[in-house]
């Protein structure tokens, strides 16, 4: 695996309640900037609802709309972590999958969460979004990583 | 009991259709490794494999933050 770049910026796609956005905050410096989007925020109070009040959600900026029609623009190519778990849809990670890849910076590292042959929508969609040979499952876990 | 062995051969199925090479979390980590993490209270509250994930990215984030 190449080395990992300096994670001065985050994206998730998907916040959920929280919690994956909050460990992040808790193991990088001050300095790191994070960014989650969720169509649920802000009507949806249990979204970011695990960091909200805490010290590191001054890290933590809440973005509001689907990922399937957010404009990425202005975050293109300046990620350095990106985290897909919105919907679990298989043409929805398809498209959250490429949106990862535009994201990123180069050398950054994306994380997708929920690679379970139970269910297989989002490793289907790795496959079909052409990252299968790129994504490798990190061995004990539900998550799959690449470089880019 | 029929219901567990259709699933199982279900996922079977899925793996031989949709194969991923696996990696282990010390190979991602590399020269960083810091595994001595202490998770938040709320994480342990949760089911095993999600404990396990909350473990994962934090030691991602981890060794990112260090290199």
């Amino acid at each position: 695996m190449p080395p990992f770049h300096a994670p001065a910026r985050y994206f998730e796609i998907g916040t959920g309640d929280g919690r994956s956005a909050l460990l992040v905050a808790a193991n990088t410096p001050a300095s790191t900037q994070l960014y989650t989007l969720d169509p649920g925020y802000p009507s949806e109070p249990i979204k970011g609802s695990v960091f909200r009040n805490r010290p590191e959600a001054a890290k933590i900026e809440q973005l509001s709309g689907s990922s399937l029609s957010f404009d990425f623009a202005p975050y293109h190519g300046q990620m350095d972590l990106v985290f897909v778990d919105g919907s679990h849809a298989l043409a929805d990670v398809v498209v959250d999958s490429h949106t990862a890849f535009k994201l990123a910076a180069p050398g950054a590292r994306i994380l997708w969460h929920d690679l379970l042959y139970d269910s297989c929508e989002v490793i289907q969609a790795i496959d079909v979004a052409g990252y299968a040979q790129r994504v490798k499952k990190i061995a004990g876990s539900a998550y799959g990583t690449c470089t880019t | 009991m029929l219901g567990n062995i259709i699933d199982r051969l279900q996922r079977r199925a899925f793996s031989r259709r949709y194969p991923l090479q696996s990696v282990r979390l010390d190979a991602v980590l590399g020269d960083n490794h810091d595994l001595s993490i202490e998770l938040p209270a709320w994480a342990h509250d949760l089911r095993a494999g999600n404990v396990q994930d909350s473990f994962v990215i934090a030691a991602i984030s981890r060794a990112s933050a260090l290199f």
